[in-house]
């Protein structure tokens, strides 16, 4: 079974069990994979009848079958080119001004993978962000790109480069508008410009919100708009500042997600490079995390270096109402060998041998009342808690 | 009508991105609805014709604020202008772009700055359009010959009849009046009249070469000069005294002796003689002479022939003519035809003021007048015909026709308008912290230079350098040194150290241009004078580049700064992309 076929199985497994909310995402995702405006058409014909009639599930979900069967006749291009579209090499960058500097760092980003870039407050991340953006000048190193289509002038390549930074830009004037000005400053044809910005309206949830001006719009939907002006312009290579900044849990999961599937478009994948401090969310989508603590990168997959070393140990984050003493005495017998309290939270790091149920049975055992418990040993979040 | 906007606004955002940001349609479609009001106001302004009769009805634009009118319109429409299309830039969101998109972008803002800066031409085209097609030339023509043959008539000043005025026929065309007292030679024949003498010489001339400046200086009591077209100029001088009395009877003011021209329509057709004491070729006796003696031919046979009822035609055509513009007076045909007709030598024995109400008589004691000043109080009616606004009016409506209406003064909204394209393109190319930037480097720079200036001008007092010149190459090395770092160095720099050069050498380039012809212009101008001590002669012998040019020069400037924008895009490109330090 291809992928596309996966892809279309699993949007119809959602709408047989009633999940329409994921299953449309993912009927759009592959909608757009088609590059076909008949289906685009479709789509933003169901997102219209659907915000009409929000209530009738029935008919949503036969509809959307229908367009899913439409789909599944239309062949498409599967994009295999996976090599990486920047390389760098020992770049560094370091300010004049104080004694920061970033790197050397030395990665290559592929199509299709999601770059987690994560990291305490004043650690680089934007730095590295906006060097890959070309937005700052890196002090040494060698950055390398290498795009699809090829890039004659530094215009040229800064306008394939898009990077959001945290703080976005007010938009004037009709969000339509912003939206269809993107694609025909990108060449689109005047026939494809207005359907192809719906679609993308429909795809990032803003159907109800298209004829909204930017003042009246949520933080959560101004970064949505943000994305979808960002899509429109099919970048190769998307830098994402700090995007889950401001949202709240659930917009956050479900931005993540969405930024996922887009960048794993079967004809049109992104590499995506994201910053951010939700770790827990941000690791649950990244293909891979990019860790920076005081400039320097961590690579959480590969431990070399001293400092990145993952001992092996089963490092496990507990927040309870519990007596330092106490959890002390019930891990013991677990190899328990060392318990940090941080304040807040407790940290425990036991031998490799000890197994996360075992934890989780001491404490059911002694009736701890567990407000959160998480094991931390894969995660960078154990760069932070220790 | 909304629905007609947002169809147009569609087709343009989708076909023409740049024609759909810089709202060019909309702005050219307002002006041009706003350059046919300003062309209708233009056509009824001057509807009334006593509008014509203030002096420089053609710049009435200038009078009627009208001006500030326009002005008004032009900062809303701008400023909504920029509201809108101020709210995208493609550029700056790094979307793809060329330097002849860039350039495109300037030329739409010049294209709209300059239409919707403008209407003073639609204004003036309305005016003249009006006039040209409310009073036809021919019409005008005709009045004017009618206004010429009647004023005769009009008989304001006495002095306008007296025998100095004689310029027909033989032999008064070829003599020499004197007036004045103190110069009358009393032993010689002469005239009188109530204590005014008159006395008449022949004339004699004497040609001398042009471009002789001294000579020109030393010549002394000419009675008037007259350029010849062989580049000589001749000169008439009095000469011997002539007995006039066989053919005057008398010194009496007559009608025979009026030798005014009421209004010469068209300028070409004076003759240029230049009098010594009087600048005013059409006023003194022998500015257009040639046409002087024609109107006073007329009247001589119009006076001769001695026709009532001619006169009274002429008298009445002359009236409807002045009622027609709204003239003030109180004469009518028939007793204006009293007081003028008088078949037994036509003498003028009243007088009609010429003003918009009846004259009141003099209450000056008589021991402070002559003879002849109190004479002419005596007969003075309270009679009155403004004369002078008719002849304003008839000024009016030959300069309005004449008016070229895209004249040189479009080089000004053409710099305006490139001036003010220049500024909006800065801004939307770099940012309006670093157009802030470039304006304060700008003051400073001209500080800097004015205190060199200064100082350059103080210790040079005692001669040594030529400060003109210094000056001028100070200024050039330190443009040059801005306009080299502009043109190659400004992706070297920090970026907005960048964009404050890319402003200078975008908005000073035509300046820089402008001073190397200026430099240009002085080493000509200072060799040409070494090599022709004679004024006259530089003209046509020395090539001085700016004067030689005159306008050709700004539209010259004009292109230069144009193609220079195109060719700098690249360059405003290459800085854009280059990462911050």
């Amino acid at each position: 079974m291809s992928t596309l076929e996966k892809r279309l199985q699993e949007v119809y497994h959602f709408f047989e069990n009633k999940d329409t909310v994921l299953g449309y995402r993912k009927l759009m995702d592959c909608a757009i994979d088609t590059q076909n405006l008949e289906v685009y058409n479709q789509i933003i014909e169901v997102t219209d009848w659907k915000s009409k009639h929000p209530d009738n599930e029935t008919e949503f979900i036969n509809k959307c079958l229908k367009v899913l069967e439409d789909i599944s006749k239309i062949p498409i291009e599967v994009y295999d080119d996976f090599k990486p579209i920047v390389t760098a090499t020992n770049v560094t960058k370091s300010y004049g001004s104080n004694n920061f500097s970033l790197g050397p760092i030395s990665l290559s980003i592929k199509k299709g993978n999601v770059y987690g870039l994560v990291g305490e407050n004043g650690n680089g991340k934007t730095t590295l962000l906006r060097v890959l953006a070309k937005e700052l000048k890196h002090t040494s190193g060698s950055l390398n790109y290498d795009f699809d289509t090829k890039v004659n002038t530094d215009f040229e390549l800064r306008s394939k480069l898009v990077y959001i930074p945290q703080r976005t830009q007010k938009w004037y004037g009709s969000l339509k508008d912003n939206l269809k000005f993107v694609l025909s400053n990108y060449g689109i044809s005047p026939e494809e410009n207005e359907t192809r910005v719906l679609m993308m309206i429909c795809r990032l949830g803003l159907w109800d919100y298209k004829h909204l001006k930017w003042s009246e719009l949520s933080s959560g939907y101004k970064m949505r708009f943000e994305l979808a002006r960002t899509l429109l312009r099919q970048p190769e290579l998307l830098l994402l500042d700090e995007p889950l900044a401001n949202l709240d849990v659930l917009a956050q999961q479900v931005i993540l997600e969405d930024l996922k599937s887009i960048c794993n478009s079967l004809n049109h994948p992104i590499a995506l490079i994201l910053s951010s401090q939700q770790l827990y969310e941000v690791e649950k989508v990244s293909d891979k995390v990019i860790y920076l603590k005081n400039g320097k990168y961590t690579d959480n997959n590969i431990s070399e270096t001293e400092e990145t070393a993952v001992k092996h140990q089963l490092i496990i984050e507990i927040d309870c109402q519990c007596e330092r003493e106490k959890l002390q005495q019930i891990f013991n017998p677990l190899q328990l060998e060392k318990l940090v309290f941080n304040g807040g939270i407790y940290v425990a790091y036991f031998e490799a041998s000890t197994q996360f149920y075992q934890v989780l049975e001491a404490l059911g055992n002694h009736q701890i009342d567990v407000t959160y418990t998480r094991n931390i040993t894969k995660s960078t979040r154990r760069f932070f808690v220790s | 009508m909304k629905q007609f906007i947002s169809k147009i606004n569609k087709y343009l955002i989708e076909h023409h991105p740049t024609l759909w940001n810089t709202k060019v349609v909309w702005m050219l479609g307002a002006s041009i609805i706003i350059h046919i009001l300003f062309f209708l106001f233009g056509l009824i302004t001057l509807t009334n014709p006593e509008s014509l009769q203030d002096r420089g009805a053609e710049n009435i634009f200038f009078e009627n604020g009208t001006i500030f009118f326009s002005m008004m319109i032009s900062v809303v429409m701008l400023v909504l202008w920029l509201v809108f299309m101020l709210k995208n830039n493609a550029f700056k969101n790094y979307y793809p772009t060329s330097a002849f998109k860039l350039f495109k972008q300037f030329v739409l803002y010049f294209i709209i700055l300059f239409f919707s800066t403008t209407f003073y031409f639609s204004y003036n085209f309305g005016l003249k359009t009006y006039i040209v097609n409310k009073y036809p030339d021919s019409i005008t023509k005709n009045e004017v010959l009618t206004a010429n043959k009647a004023s005769v008539f009009l008989s304001h000043s006495l002095e306008s009849y007296t025998v100095d005025r004689l310029v027909y026929p033989k032999p008064f065309d070829s003599l020499h009046c004197v007036t004045e007292y103190v110069k009358i030679n009393l032993d010689k024949p002469h005239l009188d009249f109530l204590g005014e003498k008159y006395q008449f010489y022949n004339l004699k001339y004497v040609t001398y070469p042009d471009g002789d400046e001294l000579n020109r200086y030393n010549i002394k009591g000419y009675v008037y000069y007259k350029h010849n077209d062989d580049s000589t100029t001749t000169y008439a001088f009095k000469d011997s005294v002539v007995d006039v009395s066989a053919y005057l009877k008398s010194a009496k003011p007559s009608y025979y002796n009026y030798s005014k021209i009421f209004y010469s329509y068209g300028k070409d057709d004076v003759d240029y003689l230049y009098s010594s004491y009087d600048y005013n070729p059409s006023d003194n006796r022998y500015g257009n002479i040639s046409k002087k003696q024609l109107i006073q031919k007329g009247n001589f046979d119009l006076l001769n022939r001695n026709n009532p009822d001619e006169i009274k035609q002429l008298l009445n055509d002359f009236l409807q003519l002045a009622k027609k513009y709204k003239i003030k007076t109180n004469l009518d045909t028939d007793s204006w035809f009293k007081m003028v007709y008088n078949p037994t030598g036509f003498e003028v024995k009243h007088l009609i003021s010429n003003r918009d109400y009846p004259y009141k008589k003099s209450y000056r004691s008589n021991l402070d007048r002559s003879d002849f000043e109190i004479y002419q109080d005596k007969i003075m009616t309270n009679k009155f015909f403004d004369s002078d606004h008719l002849k304003i009016v008839f000024e009016n409506l030959d300069d309005i026709k004449n008016k070229t209406i895209i004249d040189a003064s479009i080089h000004a909204f053409i710099w305006i308008a490139f001036a003010i394209a220049l500024l909006i393109f800065c801004f939307r190319v770099t940012s309006l912290k670093s157009v802030l930037f470039t304006i304060v480097s700008g003051i400073l720079l001209t500080i800097f230079i004015s205190l060199v200036a200064a100082a350059i001008g103080f210790t040079s007092r005692s001669g040594g350098i030529d400060f003109e010149y210094f000056m001028m190459y100070f200024i050039l090395f330190i443009a040059s040194i801005i306009i080299i770092i502009g043109l190659f160095g400004v992706t070297k720099l920090k970026k907005l150290v960048g964009s404050i050069f890319i402003n200078l050498t975008l908005s000073g380039f035509v300046a820089y241009v402008l001073l190397i012809m200026a430099i240009i212009t002085s080493h000509q101008s200072d060799a040409c004078r070494l090599k022709f001590p004679d004024y006259s002669e530089r003209t046509e012998n020395c090539f001085v580049l700016l004067r030689d040019l005159g306008l050709w020069s700004s539209l010259i400037l004009f292109v230069v700064g144009i193609v220079f924008t195109y060719l700098y895009c690249n360059t405003i490109l290459k800085w854009r992309a280059t990462p911050e330090n």
